[in-house]
């Protein structure tokens, strides 16, 4: 993947999603990533520092992001409670409406349209990494 | 974000413009719970949408079961290819009616 950039580093708040989404964007589009590509990134990126941000009750996150030509990698390092959002029941996606729970969808987003996306606990760290192909570029 | 609506007898046209997700989506969620007392008939513009995270599914879900509850029509309309990949992804593509 080649060197990466720190796109956030502090206390996890839902704050700060602006300034998250917004590197995360700027990087991507320096990198030359087509749109299609940058909105399916940018979603697992609030999906994910969204729950980190309200469940993980870490103190700190940091975010880093990387590419060459065939993929982008994004990595997120927390302090929080380990957490493998991976283990997670996947939600019935046939349900009506009126049936469906009101969450339950992002990491089953994210899963769908990465990749890769893998989870370790290091050193009493959770390190989520995902991964996106890139097929094509600006 | 930005929400533009059009209100015609008790027909509403909501457009929102730029990202649906986590910290926007309260802006569209208070619109459905504000707005739609007299509206027997919604349509959420999505042209202007340029991407949808769970948080922005959540309120599509909320809205969709609001008009249900009322015997109401509630339609989508221009979704770009992005959103409607999330739409398919996780079977709101089914849920809602999209033109």
């Amino acid at each position: 993947m080649g060197n990466t950039v720190e796109i956030y580093a502090g206390k996890p708040n839902i704050d700060s999603m602006p300034q998250v989404l917004e590197a995360v964007e700027r990087y991507l589009i320096e990198g030359n990533v087509a749109e299609g590509d940058r909105a399916k990134l940018l979603v697992a990126v609030d999906e994910l520092y969204s729950n980190l941000c309200i469940h993980s009750g870490a103190r700190n996150v940091e975010i880093r992001c990387g590419l060459d030509d065939s993929q982008v990698g994004m990595i997120f390092v927390d302090n929080g409670i380990p957490y493998n959002p991976l283990e997670r029941e996947e939600p019935d996606v046939t349900l009506p409406a009126g049936e469906r729970p009101p969450g339950g969808l992002g990491i089953y987003l994210v899963r769908k349209t990465m990749d890769k996306v893998s989870y370790e606990y290091i050193e009493g760290k959770n390190c989520l990494t995902i991964v996106k192909k890139i097929n094509t570029k600006i | 974000m930005k929400i533009e609506r059009e209100v015609n007898g008790t027909t509403l046209i909501v457009k929102p413009s730029g990202r649906l997700e986590t910290t926007t989506a309260p802006e569209l969620q208070a619109v459905i719970d504000n707005e739609l007392t007299d509206v027997s008939d919604l349509s959420i513009d999505m042209e202007q949408l340029e991407y949808v995270s769970s948080a922005g599914l959540r309120v599509l879900l909320s809205a969709t079961k609001k008009m249900q509850a009322k015997n109401g029509n509630m339609k989508i309309q221009n979704v770009r290819p992005e959103v409607l990949e999330v739409f398919k992804i996780t079977g709101f593509d089914v849920i809602l009616t999209i033109e």
